[in-house]
């Protein structure tokens, strides 16, 4: 088949290795990248018990890249891995860059599926139609960084990319991450803790095979569409090519979404701001730009150094650090959540983070929690004493005890590494068994199934929506572009014929824009593409243009309606597979500090999500056509979706309405 | 993208390996394209031992375009060259950069970088290739100032590194060491 590759099944347990053709009806009905992988996960969990725990060798690991990723098309190849998560429990997934992607597609394969466990530690080595599962004892123990480069010398090849997991995974810290290709991370929910329980390092790959076109004309024509279509905004695309995400600080300061102080704040004072601000990484630690993925003509990615001589505290400490640059996920988690107003200093820290493989956003999230407790005199020095060894100041902004942490965290060496092992969520159920008059739960910023999320955003409806329902836990990468954000009438005019979804702080359906949103981003994963260039804007990227450009790779005509099911399609099966786990409405719920404690500052003071969330999560199920009282899905929708399948699963085990 | 772009344009599909530009790693976070700097007198036409079958030199756009139905693979001009910029593809084809008859698709999807035109660098929003018409390729001027933007370094064990970089072209050498 033109333009599509192979699935890769290989069962660590017995070392058996099968290729086999993705199902035409599969495309159809899933179109690839995340889609594929959810009904991959879906389809592994009716042979197993959907219960099982997600470091039994029974999990999965799948890694799959859509149609449109690695082809050169303009908007990225961004692969999905999908599991079930050790860190919530449930459905899990985790998104990245890098260039193994692109190589997995280029040797002749579209999907990965990893089942079993190895006895000893190994590393998979994919070379174009030869697979083979070599030892990797002498890799156990090092760090990502290392890792790469090593198994780049052992097999003599510089272009070979590499997926591999660090320390934090081998101690089976549940929000490890996998790292790929010298520093993509695909970050959250714990992908890599589930690759150290199959006891798989790295997985390596060489692809020239190359990617067959069905037509190379027509889809040369649909790319310069695209492309024309990114630089018609050329102030946007120009910012956002500079400065990736980072300008959200900024954003963040006038629209009050900074979790500042753990999110007892919603602003931070402007001079710390600054320290944080795009601008300031420009002027002073910005060494180049990069592209995250191949294929892509925005490149809002970049690297750094840190020369010694700047203007910031941490500069001289971490001076000759060099790295790449982080998001804005990632600083407010480390630099806004935890008061640590210093570029260099939380570049340094992320990087230390990718350099153990685990998840920044969570280990600022964990910091956070352990300095409000302090704040309100819940932790004292005898506290970190028993935890540590030693006396540890919890103070606001201190790097010294953020980088105890990280390091107590990655190589689980004391009991306040162990504390934090399971994520923010745990953590505070940890401190509240061992001392019962600390309300932390209270304290910890969380969403769905526990995953914490570094913005405030009680004062908007829509976002606070996708935190409570999206299938992987809080998270903004199913739901991006949601219109109290984004406050386009025209878009709201194009999803509901009406332009009152647009207006800010305001609840007019704002549940039904989040389904929107997340519909167009899970289309946007199946395609393999990114959402920071093209998911947020459906009027100027519409899926027609997606559509034509598929059509001229593969050769498959999926209108632009179809497109949008498939998408409620993906939505829909990783519904179903929480709702197996047990998942009901109950379950999809915020945290205390963004239900109940209003907003202190912004234009939107006073607003909390207690006063909206029941009211835009009814709107939400009523858009999706689920049930309100439970969440659970109607045999009427799955059926309308051509799902009868789900259906017949869902209803054997009373999780259908 | 360039690379991609290129073999999507000239082999009608996707895969780096079969394309005329290669972009490689400089060191841990800058990268740089190897691509045919069109020389005159253009040396691997030199080594060519059958250059009227095989090679070509175009007046019009100033560069060398191999004829692929003429060329013994002898990969003289693989050797020749003094930037390691012709390749050796999965089935032993010779690859090398034409300039796509005067609008190369390569510099056609490399994006201009808008903080190219911050104070420290000197060069305002520019991409990172460039289409130099060939009258301008031996302006001594212009090659200056070229010289001056830095344009393009590569490091310095490019040339030796060019044989591994390419697992093909390794794999044909040691079969013929061992012949």
């Amino acid at each position: 088949m033109h333009g599509r590759g192979l699935i890769l099944r290989v069962d660590l347990n017995c070392g058996t290795v099968v290729k086999e053709e993705i199902p035409r009806e599969l495309c159809l009905k899933y179109l690839g990248g995340e889609g594929v992988n959810s009904w991959l996960l879906w389809e592994h969990f009716l042979k197993v018990d959907p219960k099982t725990d997600p470091l039994d060798s029974d999990n999965v690991l799948i890694a799959g890249l859509g149609p449109l990723g690695g082809t050169g098309y303009g908007a990225g190849s961004k692969m999905k891995w999908t599991y079930k998560s050790p860190l919530s429990n449930m459905f899990g997934d985790s998104v990245c860059g890098g260039g193994f992607a692109s190589a997995l597609r280029l040797a002749g394969y579209d999907h990965l599926v990893i089942t079993g466990k190895a006895k000893a530690p190994v590393y998979i080595w994919i070379d174009d139609e030869s697979v083979e599962i070599r030892n990797a004892s002498h890799l156990w123990g090092k760090d990502t960084n290392e890792v790469d480069l090593r198994i780049k010398q052992e097999l003599g090849d510089e272009r070979i990319e590499v997926a591999t997991i660090g320390r934090a995974a081998e101690n089976l810290v549940a929000f490890a991450s996998i790292i790929v290709s010298g520093g993509r991370v695909a970050g959250r929910t714990g992908a890599g803790c589930v690759m150290a329980s199959k006891n798989l390092k790295a997985i390596s790959v060489r692809g020239t095979k190359g990617i067959r076109v069905h037509d190379p004309l027509r889809f040369q024509e649909a790319k310069d569409e695209l492309i024309a279509a990114m630089n018609a905004s050329p102030e946007n695309l120009d910012t956002r090519r500079a400065y990736g995400t980072l300008t959200a600080v900024i954003g963040y300061q006038i629209r009050a979404g900074n979790a500042y102080r753990n999110c007892q704040y919603s602003v931070m004072p402007d001079d710390k701001a600054k320290m944080l601000s795009h601008k300031w990484y420009l002027e002073h630690l910005a060494a180049g730009s990069l592209t995250c993925s191949p294929g892509c003509i925005m490149g809002c990615s970049g690297w750094f150094k840190i020369k010694g001589n700047e203007p910031s505290l941490a500069a001289k400490t971490y001076k000759g650090v060099t790295g790449i640059k982080a998001e804005y996920l990632a600083v407010a988690s480390l630099g806004i959540m935890p008061d640590l107003p210093d570029m260099a200093a939380v570049l340094a820290l992320v990087g230390l983070c990718s350099k153990y493989g685990m998840d920044a956003v969570e280990v600022g999230a964990c910091c956070a929690l352990l300095m409000e407790l302090w704040q309100r005199g819940f932790l004292t020095e005898d506290d970190t004493i028993s935890w540590t060894g030693e006396p540890l100041s919890l103070e606001w902004g201190n790097l010294k005890a953020i980088e105890k942490i990280v390091h107590s965290i990655a190589l689980q060496d004391d009991q306040l590494g162990r504390l934090l092992r399971g994520g923010v969520y745990k953590a505070a159920c940890n401190i509240q068994d061992m001392k019962e008059d600390v309300p932390a739960l209270r304290f910890a910023i969380y969403g769905k199934g526990g995953s914490p999320f570094g913005e405030d955003v009680r004062g908007m409806p829509s976002r606070s929506t996708n935190m409570a329902v999206a299938s992987r836990g809080a998270d903004h990468l199913k739901g991006f572009g949601t219109l109290d954000l984004y406050c386009r009438p025209d878009i709201s005019n194009l999803y509901f014929g009406t332009p009152d979804a647009a207006k800010a702080m305001d609840i007019t359906l704002k549940g039904a824009t989040s389904a929107m949103a997340e519909t167009r981003t899970a289309i946007i994963s199946s395609l393999g593409l990114c959402v920071i260039p093209v998911g947020i804007d459906p009027i100027q990227f519409p899926l027609v243009m997606f559509s034509k450009a598929l059509s001229a790779l593969t050769g498959d005509e999926i209108a632009p309606e179809e497109m949008f099911q498939i998408g409620e399609r993906v939505v829909n099966l990783e519904k179903a597979f929480n709702s197996r786990v047990g998942y009901r409405r109950k379950d999809d719920r915020l945290c205390d500090r963004w239900l109940k404690d209003p907003k202190p500052s912004g234009p939107d003071q006073g607003w909390k999500a207690e006063d909206f969330i029941e009211q835009t999560k009814d709107d939400y199920y009523e858009r999706r056509g689920w049930d309100k009282v439970t969440s659970l899905q109607t045999r009427q929708k799955l059926r309308e979706l051509n799902m009868t399948d789900v259906a017949k699963v869902l209803r054997k085990e009373g999780a259908l309405i | 993208m360039c690379e991609l772009s290129c073999s999507l344009a000239k082999e009608g599909a996707i895969n780096p390996y079969l394309a005329r530009i290669q972009v490689i790693k400089v060191d841990d976070y800058s990268f740089a394209p190897v691509i045919c700097r069109r020389c005159n007198p253009p040396k691997c036409l030199q080594a060519c031992p059958i250059p009227d079958e095989a090679m070509s030199w175009d007046e019009a756009l100033g560069v060398v375009v191999i004829n692929e139905s003429g060329c013994i693979h002898c990969f003289a001009c693989i050797e020749a060259c003094p930037f390691g910029a012709i390749r050796v593809g999965p089935n032993n084809e010779v690859l090398k950069c034409d300039l796509c008859g005067g609008d190369p698709v390569c510099v056609k999807y490399c994006p201009e970088r808008p903080e190219n035109s911050l104070p420290h660098l000197p060069w305002p929003k520019q991409s990172c290739l460039k289409y130099i018409e060939p009258h301008r390729v031996n302006d001594h001027k212009f090659a200056s100032e070229r010289a001056k933007s830095q344009e393009i370094r590569l490091p310095k064990d490019h040339l030796q590194k060019r044989f591994e970089l390419q697992p093909h072209l390794a794999k044909e050498r040691s079969k013929y060491e061992k012949d």
